[in-house]
């Protein structure tokens, strides 16, 4: 009675071991199952997201080459060189005495031109002929002091893109800022 | 005669449905980016709405002669106390003359900056149907919750909308 009492409980014993085995064996595989399910679908979804980069990035060459032709384009920019005599507060632009664009800059945006960022101040079309561009650049000048000075350049526009740059440096031998505007040869 | 009353009151009442649909629809729309602007503030700092994207921020448009607005602003202070740093509280003031303003600003003691759109170009740029606006915006710099105008205990939901975006 004690054997057959015995072989039953290790019947049991090794029921519950081989269940508990194979519920293991189980979960395990499943997890591997749903891992490898996973692995392709955020490949995906990465593909995806990098095809959409890509396309809005062709768009926006596109839509750029649509309205800014290369032969009617005028493009400024704007760099800051130092800053130790100007910290720049904003900068208004005028062609041939009509408002073309204003800019506010913050500290963090003045920060990154004075670490060597070239800001592209306007992008738009213009005719062939002769223009007078006049920058008017705002700030704190040397002492904290308000300080307001305005550069111009005379161009011709003839065909193909024109690119002009406003440029503010340091003049250290006058201790003062010195604002330039020049063309892009 | 009672059927042209009645014709009378649909055209009404259509009338100021389309009012209301219109006044609605000027503001931004909730779940898109609102308008980017820079503007100078009291701290004499210059501010961009973009720089702040990665920050849950409540937009509020107010001018000095708006009592509702004055109301209001006292009231974002205790949001700053009672949140703190996690969110960004920026004003707009809309007020031509910013001497106004600031005289308003020295009595009101506010805790978060002030902006200034002395030539309404921002409250243009957002077709401000009225005043005060409060905007509350997500860290992915969308817009979430539009709320015009102010009345007492509107602070309560606010900071409940606050807290539902720094939670997710």
């Amino acid at each position: 009675m004690d054997e057959a009492m015995n072989i039953m409980s290790s019947f049991w014993k090794q029921l519950v071991g081989l269940i508990l085995m194979v519920t293991a064996v189980m979960t395990l595989s499943a997890q591997e199952v749903k891992a490898e399910a996973a692995a392709p679908v955020d490949q995906q979804v990465q593909d995806l997201k990098r095809s959409v980069l890509n396309l809005n990035r062709e768009l926006f060459v596109l839509e750029e080459e649509l309205l800014f032709p290369a032969n009617t384009q005028l493009m400024l920019f704007l760099s800051m060189d130092v800053g130790k005599y100007f910290s720049l507060d904003s900068v208004e632009v005028t062609l041939d005495g009509k408002e073309l664009s204003s800019y506010l800059y913050t500290p963090r945006e003045t920060d990154a031109l004075l670490r060597g960022g070239v800001q592209r101040f306007y992008i738009g079309n213009l005719k062939s002929g002769e223009h007078e561009l006049v920058a008017v650049f705002t700030g704190k000048g040397p002492s904290g002091r308000d300080y307001r000075r305005a550069a111009s350049l005379e161009f011709d526009k003839g065909l193909g893109a024109k690119f002009v740059e406003l440029k503010i440096s340091d003049r250290d031998s006058s201790q003062q800022p010195e604002f330039v505007i020049r063309e892009w040869e | 005669m009672s059927l042209s009353v009645n014709k009378l009151m649909s055209v009404l009442a259509v009338a100021l449905t389309l009012v209301a649909v219109h006044a609605d629809s000027s503001l931004p729309s909730v779940g898109e980016s609102p308008p980017d602007f820079a503007l100078r503030s009291d701290t004499g700092v210059n501010r961009r709405l973009s720089e702040y994207r990665g920050e849950v921020v409540l937009l509020n448009f107010w001018a000095s002669w708006c009592q509702s607005c004055r109301a209001e602003l006292l009231q974002l202070n205790g949001i700053v106390e009672t949140i703190g740093s996690d969110v960004q509280v920026l004003s707009v003031n809309i007020d031509d003359n910013r001497a106004k303003a600031e005289q308003d600003l020295r009595a009101l003691k506010l805790s978060f900056p002030v902006m200034f759109d002395t030539d309404q170009t921002v409250s243009k740029l957002y077709e401000l149907p009225t005043l005060p606006v409060t905007l509350i915006i997500d860290q992915l710099g969308q817009l979430r919750f539009v709320h015009q105008g102010y009345k007492a205990s509107d602070e309560i939901v606010y900071e409940d909308e606050l807290a539902s975006l720094l939670a997710e």
